[in-house]
């Protein structure tokens, strides 16, 4: 969010968020934190109210107990001192000062620190020091103990002593930040030379955040669970039709990248943060790769709950809060599929979801910015109570269906583009029957030559279907395969669907068009076969949910008896 | 891009950071004619209108130009 659009939050505000005092005492120009940090504290339901003191007063404002600082009574007091006011100070020195001056500094620091702490009961934020090297030494100026930088970062090592020293202090690590985003865009000079403003306009909001995040976190709003899907999230590929050979992991291209999100989680986990997955895949294929892939790093003693079926996302995120027993809003999910995380952000938004990057290359870069884990507290999940959530989870009995999901998926507004197979959907046709191993019937694959002779048969008929909802088109996602066997009968030669879309109504919808074909043309039956193979296990009970009688190996839906399957799809 | 142009760009762009859908700004608009153009917004003026049409303003511009006028037909030499 840029500075314009925070300020615009301003106005959310209502009497009932919760109210909460901080003090900003700042030796710069602090008028733009002030803003953001209403504005970011709107967004996560605080209402602020701010007590700011002119640049100049922040001795006065704590050395005096009768100031108008302390008659505030804040909750937070936000210190902000700024690295380039530090360099001016620095600059005035004789060399065997500049040797000391971090020490005098720290020193300082702490009296005013420490001084707070006796008047009153604020916790205090302060901000660490952005660096900058001057290279005036070039660069042995890092070497060399009378240079600026070489201060700064003495000085940012003190206070990390001095938090763990004083329970009210907690380091907002602006140097991090600063290194995250570049130090071009978080300073801009003519704002400094102008208005001794130190922070570039939109980096004030990514101060801000972090002051909150501070805050949360000593409230106890951290977050304790991370849930995570797995394919094309913590390996490349999806197992189910790839198989567990052919999935990315490792040491290899971009498997790195996924090894790398693998290593951070894992992080998490020795943080205290409990781990979960939720992943559409049969358990056994899913918790296989967690077994004997010899790339994996999280394995499943890791995991707390392992939810990997074909249900919606949403009633397995509600199993796995019934059985850790914590609450949506200290959850995180990562997902690469962006329908799975609009489902969550609307029927559970005290969830955090993270908008994953296109490119797993960045996952990791993108949610260590996000710094979406801030703690003040170190805890250790320990084993023991990993193995009890584990035993939990298997006690628990399913309960009803997330009632709302329904409504989610009209609220998508799904539509489905039904043709017969043409020349132009040849290429996704050859790629979808090359790849789909899972919704796949009778495993019967088309090449290019197939696709085009099914194209000028007089036999044989295929339809493409494919869908787009709210948020974008998925193309074409789905094909069936039609022939007369019998004398007015439809025998599915082969119907595969991506994984991906399961569950949405699609195969209902697909079911009904081809009934409603079926009709017109005056057949009186589709007969269907499902010939099992390692992976094709979703599609087990397929045809039976679509309504498909069995009959001597094969499956059996009259016309005349056939019932419209519900679904929300309109055909577009 | 004209200068009518132009102006409607920046009208938008103040109506945004001054939070006033109905603000008009003409040619001859100053600082005088909006209570709330202080230094502070005036800085977030310039960074916006920086943004939108991938400019610079020397920080001797800041304060230079008399009216919205004289900003756009400067703008105009840089785009």
């Amino acid at each position: 969010m840029n500075f314009t659009e925070v300020k615009k939050s301003l106005i959310n505000i209502t009497e009932d968020m919760q109210k909460l005092k901080i003090s900003i005492l700042g030796d710069s120009s602090t008028q733009f934190l002030n803003i953001a940090l209403r504005g970011i504290g709107a967004k996560h339901s605080f209402n602020l109210e701010i007590f700011e003191s002119e640049f100049s007063q922040i001795e006065l404002n704590i050395l005096n107990d009768q100031s108008e600082y302390f008659k505030f009574k804040s909750e937070f007091t936000i210190l902000c001192f700024s690295s380039e006011i530090l360099q001016e100070e620095f600059y005035k020195l004789n060399d065997s000062d500049k040797e000391i001056f971090s020490a005098k500094k720290t020193e300082y620091y702490k009296s005013l620190i420490t001084k707070i702490n006796e008047s009153s009961g604020s916790k205090i934020i302060f901000l660490n020091f952005v660096e900058i090297n001057d290279f005036i030494f070039g660069h042995m100026t890092t070497r060399i103990k009378k240079t600026f930088i070489h201060q700064i970062r003495l000085i940012n090592n003190d206070l990390i002593d001095l938090s763990s020293e004083l329970e009210n202090l907690f380091i907002l690590d602006a140097s991090s930040l600063q290194n995250i985003h570049g130090r071009k865009n978080t300073y801009d000079p003519r704002l400094f030379i102008s208005s001794k403003v130190v922070f570039s306009l939109d980096f004030w909001p990514v101060i801000a955040e972090s002051i909150i995040k501070i805050v949360q976190s000593t409230l106890g709003y951290s977050k304790k669970c991370l849930i995570f899907d797995l394919d094309n999230t913590i390996w490349g590929g999806v197992v189910g039709d790839d198989g567990i050979e052919n999935i990315q992991i490792g040491n290899y291209g971009i498997g790195r990248a996924f090894s790398t999100l693998q290593r951070w989680i894992l992080e998490l986990k020795n943080r205290g943060i409990i781990l979960a997955v939720v992943s559409k895949n049969e358990l056994s294929t899913a918790q296989n790769v967690f077994r004997n892939h010899p790339d994996m790093l999280i394995r499943l003693n890791d995991i707390a709950v392992f939810q990997a079926n074909w249900d919606n996302k949403v009633d397995n995120i509600k199993r796995i809060k019934e059985v850790l027993n914590i609450s949506y809003d200290s959850m995180v999910f990562i997902d690469d599929n962006k329908f799975e995380r609009e489902s969550i952000k609307s029927l559970i938004p005290e969830i955090t979801v993270p908008e994953l990057p296109n490119d797993p290359t960045f996952y990791l870069d993108y949610l260590t910015e996000l710094n979406i884990f801030d703690s003040t507290t170190n805890t250790k999940l320990d084993g023991e109570r990993v193995l009890k959530y584990q035993q939990e989870s298997e006690r628990i009995i399913y309960k009803n269906q997330f009632n709302d999901f329904e409504q989610y998926l009209i609220d998508l507004k799904m539509t489905s583009k039904v043709n017969e197979f043409s020349t132009f959907d040849l290429p996704r046709i050859v790629q979808l029957s090359q790849r789909s191993n899972q919704f796949n019937l009778t495993t019967i694959r088309y090449s290019s030559k197939d696709v085009t002779d099914i194209i000028n048969s007089k036999e044989k008929i295929g339809f493409s279907f494919g869908l787009g909802d709210r948020f974008g088109d998925y193309g074409l996602i789905s094909y069936v395969v039609l022939y007369e066997r019998f004398k007015n009968e439809f025998f599915i030669e082969n119907w595969v669907m991506s994984c991906r879309v399961l569950k949405r109504g699609m195969e209902e919808f697909i079911i009904n068009y081809l009934v409603e074909y079926t009709k017109s043309i005056g057949f009186k039956k589709i007969i269907g076969e499902y010939i099992p193979t390692k992976k094709n296990i979703p599609v087990l009970d397929l045809f039976e949910r679509l309504g498909f009688i069995y009959d001597d190996n094969l499956w059996v839906l009259p016309i005349n008896t056939a019932k419209k399957q519900k679904n929300v799809i309109e055909r577009s | 891009m004209s200068l009518e142009e132009i102006l409607k760009i920046v009208e938008v762009i103040f109506r945004e950071v001054i939070e006033d859908s109905t603000l008009v700004i003409k040619y001859d608009t100053n600082s005088d004619a909006i209570d709330e153009w202080d230094s502070l917004i005036n800085i977030e003026l310039i960074i916006a209108i920086e943004k939108e049409f991938d400019i610079t303003f020397d920080l001797s511009q800041f304060y230079k130009f008399k009216n919205v006028g004289q900003m756009c037909e400067w703008i105009k030499t840089q785009i």
